[in-house]
């Protein structure tokens, strides 16, 4: 049997995306994800970082929206690398938030995704955000720029709370206003473009240290109990 | 004719479905994702869907541990491992603890995993409910409505006929209380092994065309009744033959020459590995004088089959299989709108 092995492409991709489950495992834990080739034709609104994030998951199977004040170039060369359909950002699978996209247009993307149903949850978007820096929480106090903002993850995959600082908050707040009914919901990707990556599942919860409101509580349905009355258990016996 | 394959056999957009599938069942813990799945070189019902996972995470730096009925050596895990190895060249082994990829088949290794290691469990029927409604679009419409009365039916149902749960394996968990899931046929004992687990758990239903996933830290809980409390299979006083091992998964064999009964660890290389030390000294192993813990490996792997499978070996599981709604007097449309 003879085995293709010397594609780095491929094998680019494998470590990416494991860094990426990673990241989805553990929401709000800082992940490093490597870039994707140099290449002059990318588009300025896209950087190495993100563009390996999209390339991931992107392809003629799906649909993506590019969300910027100037989307049209950026669509067409991920259309041309990837063969997706460019659709809505209501209907897209996936939805591309260029790092330099201002707050607006970045609630515009996290407000509108696709949150699917409850028969098909899956169909829920997935929100691939840029963002100018993205650190461990400990480099929010030491400064530089551009300011970070420290954000709290608890549920499925952290053990307490994770924590993380990010440049871009904006996609927090719009992300609880959507008041989603867990499973219904969005997945937030937020990578930075030295390719640090953290992941926002919809089953989290999003605080911002220093803020008392969380504000990304998942609005969970009451939880399923056993049926409260065993007297039909008695009765039957 | 020479026949090129890609690193890891798929090629790269059947990964991109898979990993789609992955990042949406982990992010939507216990639902079962609807996929594309793949034709494989090995017959749908032997381990496909767990396959296709491993296929489409797995590199250069992992390393490979498959395992079936808690065996490394058996036909099933064997040929998945060759497949894996011969279209990746990952190094494969037998130690739990070496592994960062784990393809198991109707058992959790007794070894605690870790958070940088990953198991991928092959899973034959993906759908708790499917037993009390066979029809795919009304199970979907009951996950959605989390309307469960069918997994706690089947359980009632049970308790009413033999005053016990019967469920040998595959015993339905609410997963972070929301979903009702099947923990694949793994013995009631492993239930409690998902729950605020270390390590991500994936799930594959090759067949079904399903993939979910129960993250690291996320609630696992057996449905049970408050005065039928979930209980996992007991070995009281039952110790492995070989290795003296107690609180562990045990198979129970028969001796076929003496007719005796005796017990061995279900997981092998639990069993041969250091994290299993007798305490205490091992009668049967002692009296042949041959057999200590970490020997022999090989010889006792081989024994391992004349064994019965996990669910059988159950001590208090009778070999019964109910099904709720194949009951002549029960009213299979109104059950399944029951509340």
């Amino acid at each position: 049997m003879m085995m293709i092995t010397e594609n780095a492409e491929l094998h680019r991709a494998q470590r990416a995306f494991r860094s990426v489950l990673d990241a989805f495992a553990h929401p709000g834990a800082l992940c490093m994800i490597e870039r994707a080739a140099d290449n002059s034709v990318r588009p300025a609104a896209l950087d190495g970082a993100l563009e390996s994030v999209v390339r991931l998951f992107v392809d003629q199977a799906v649909t993506f929206s590019v969300v910027d004040a100037e989307p049209d170039a950026t669509a067409a060369y991920l259309t041309g690398e990837t063969h997706a359909m460019r659709f809505p950002v209501r209907e897209a699978d996936f939805v591309v938030v260029p790092a330099r996209a201002d707050a607006q247009l970045a609630a515009e993307a996290v407000l509108e995704a696709c949150r699917g149903t409850l028969v098909a949850p899956e169909k829920g978007a997935t929100v691939l955000m840029g963002c100018a820096r993205l650190a461990a929480p400990e480099q929010a106090a030491a400064g530089g720029e551009p300011a970070l903002h420290v954000v709290e993850v608890r549920g499925p995959g952290v053990a307490d709370v994770n924590r993380f600082a990010v440049d871009r908050v904006e996609w927090a707040r719009d992300r609880a206003a959507r008041h989603d009914e867990f499973p219904c919901g969005v997945e937030i990707v937020l990578v930075d473009g030295e390719g640090n990556l953290v992941a926002v599942p919809r089953s989290s919860q999003v605080t911002l240290a220093g803020e008392d409101a969380s504000v990304g509580e998942a609005s969970m349905p009451d939880r399923v109990a056993a049926p409260s009355e065993p007297c039909l258990v008695g009765e039957a016996r | 004719m020479q026949q090129r394959y890609n690193y890891a056999f798929f090629d790269e957009a059947s990964k991109r479905e898979i990993r789609r599938a992955l990042i949406k069942g982990v992010s939507i813990p216990g639902y079962q994702v609807p996929f594309a799945s793949r034709e494989m070189p090995i017959g749908r019902g032997w381990g496909t869907g767990g396959l296709q996972i491993t296929l489409a995470i797995i590199g250069r730096s992992d390393v490979l541990k498959v395992i079936d009925q808690g065996s490394d050596d058996s036909v099933n895990a064997v040929n998945i491992k060759k497949l894996v190895a011969d279209t990746t060249d990952v190094e494969v082994t037998d130690a739990t603890e070496q592994a960062t990829l784990i393809q198991s088949r109707h058992r959790i290794p007794e070894q605690p995993l870790r958070a940088d290691q990953v198991l991928v469990l092959q899973v034959p029927t993906p759908e708790p409910l499917r037993s009390f409604e066979p029809r795919e679009a009304a199970t979907k419409r009951l996950h959605a409505e989390a309307d469960y009365t069918g997994a706690w039916l089947e359980l009632f149902d049970q308790i009413v006929r033999y005053d016990m749960t019967t469920t040998g394996a595959d015993h339905p968990v609410l997963v972070n209380g929301r979903y009702v899931m099947a923990p694949s046929p793994i013995p009631r004992f492993d239930n409690l092994k998902l729950h605020q687990a270390e390590h991500l758990t994936l799930l594959g239903a090759g067949r079904e065309k399903k993939i979910y996933a129960v993250p690291p830290h996320t609630d696992v809980v057996p449905l049970d009744f408050e005065d039928y409390p979930f209980a996992v299979e007991r070995f009281d006083g039952k110790r492995c033959r070989l290795c003296g091992a107690e609180d562990v998964y045990l198979d129970e064999l028969v001796d076929e020459t003496t007719g005796e009964t005796y017990y061995q660890c279900n997981d092998t290389a639990f069993c041969v590995s250091s994290a299993c030390q007798p305490t205490k000294p091992v009668d049967a192993a002692a009296a042949s004088g041959t057999e200590f813990c970490g020997s022999k490996a090989s010889s006792r792997a081989e024994a391992r089959f004349v064994g019965l499978s996990p669910q059988s070996s159950a001590p208090e599981a009778p070999s019964l299989t109910l099904r709720t709604t194949g009951d002549p007097f029960f009213n299979q449309k109104g059950a399944s709108h029951a509340r």
